[in-house]
């Protein structure tokens, strides 16, 4: 479990770097946008360095998607092996990641690990993250009986 | 003969486990440097851009032009490696599935 949470920690160093990479381009492009004297040459060069930068930004993005979608993952994977109501709590930041992903994507398919000899599938929706968030059943009997648990101890 | 399924195959639970931990120490190394390097480009281009707006424009710079293809060209490979990691995770899921079932079918078998 200590790799587990180290990677999930180092996946959240790649996403501020990406977020880094991602605010400094937008700082070249703002002061090459802001720059009004220019030669034609000069016009020429900027726009084949703007097309670049932006490409990065499109590239960029899409790792900061893969990103969040592997650390939702590994997260959801503990949680559920774990059955730890520290980190039922803990996940509560990454369901607004799954949102986000929701936005993009309309779903992640997420497959649970088998801990009681049974093997459950998920697609986490946006009617799923409401039913995690509101602590409303879920639809899965098998999980509703874990989240009764969780709520009767704590 | 046909090669056995991956059903089949008795695993060792202590064996499973240790892949589980390298692949999870390789994932976080391989990690750790696709970061390491986002960093660095993104601490460049802000020096880049802080050092020419207090000597010069940066319209037309050709060293500008250089760095916006580099990291073009760094992101894409970043975006490769990111895709290729992710399928090692679900690929770690997947064993520590196999083998939190070999457990339970063994512990049912006691």
């Amino acid at each position: 479990m200590g790799a587990q949470r180290n990677l999930s920690a180092v996946l959240s160093d790649l996403l501020i770097a990406a977020n880094h990479c991602s605010s400094s381009i937008h700082q070249v492009l703002n002061a090459l946008q802001s720059e009004t004297h220019m030669s034609e040459v000069q016009r020429h060069m900027n726009r084949k360095t703007t097309k670049y930068f932006i490409e990065a930004l499109d590239s960029l993005q899409e790792i900061r998607k893969l990103s969040l979608r592997k650390k939702s993952l590994y997260d959801l994977d503990g949680l559920l092996n774990l059955g730890n109501s520290e980190e039922y709590d803990s996940l509560q930041p990454v369901f607004s990641e799954f949102e986000h992903f929701d936005l993009h994507y309309g779903g992640i398919k997420i497959t649970t690990p088998s801990s009681e000899a049974c093997n459950y599938e998920y697609i986490v929706n946006r009617q799923l993250h409401h039913t995690y968030i509101n602590k409303s059943l879920p639809a899965s009997p098998w999980l509703s009986k874990r989240v009764k648990g969780r709520k009767e101890s704590g | 003969m046909i090669p056995r399924g991956f059903d089949d195959i008795q695993i060792d639970k202590a064996d499973v486990t240790k892949t589980i931990d390298h692949m999870l120490e390789a994932i976080m190394t391989e990690e750790k440097a696709l970061a390491e390097i986002l960093e660095s480009h993104a601490c460049h281009i802000q020096s880049y851009v802080e050092e020419s707006l207090h000597s010069s424009c940066l319209s037309g710079d050709s060293d500008l032009y250089m760095l916006s293809q580099s990291l073009k060209r760094i992101a894409d490979q970043i975006l490769l490696k990111e895709w290729l990691i992710l399928k090692k995770v679900e690929v770690v899921i997947q064993l520590k599935q196999k083998s939190l079932e070999t457990e339970g079918y063994h512990a049912n078998k006691e």
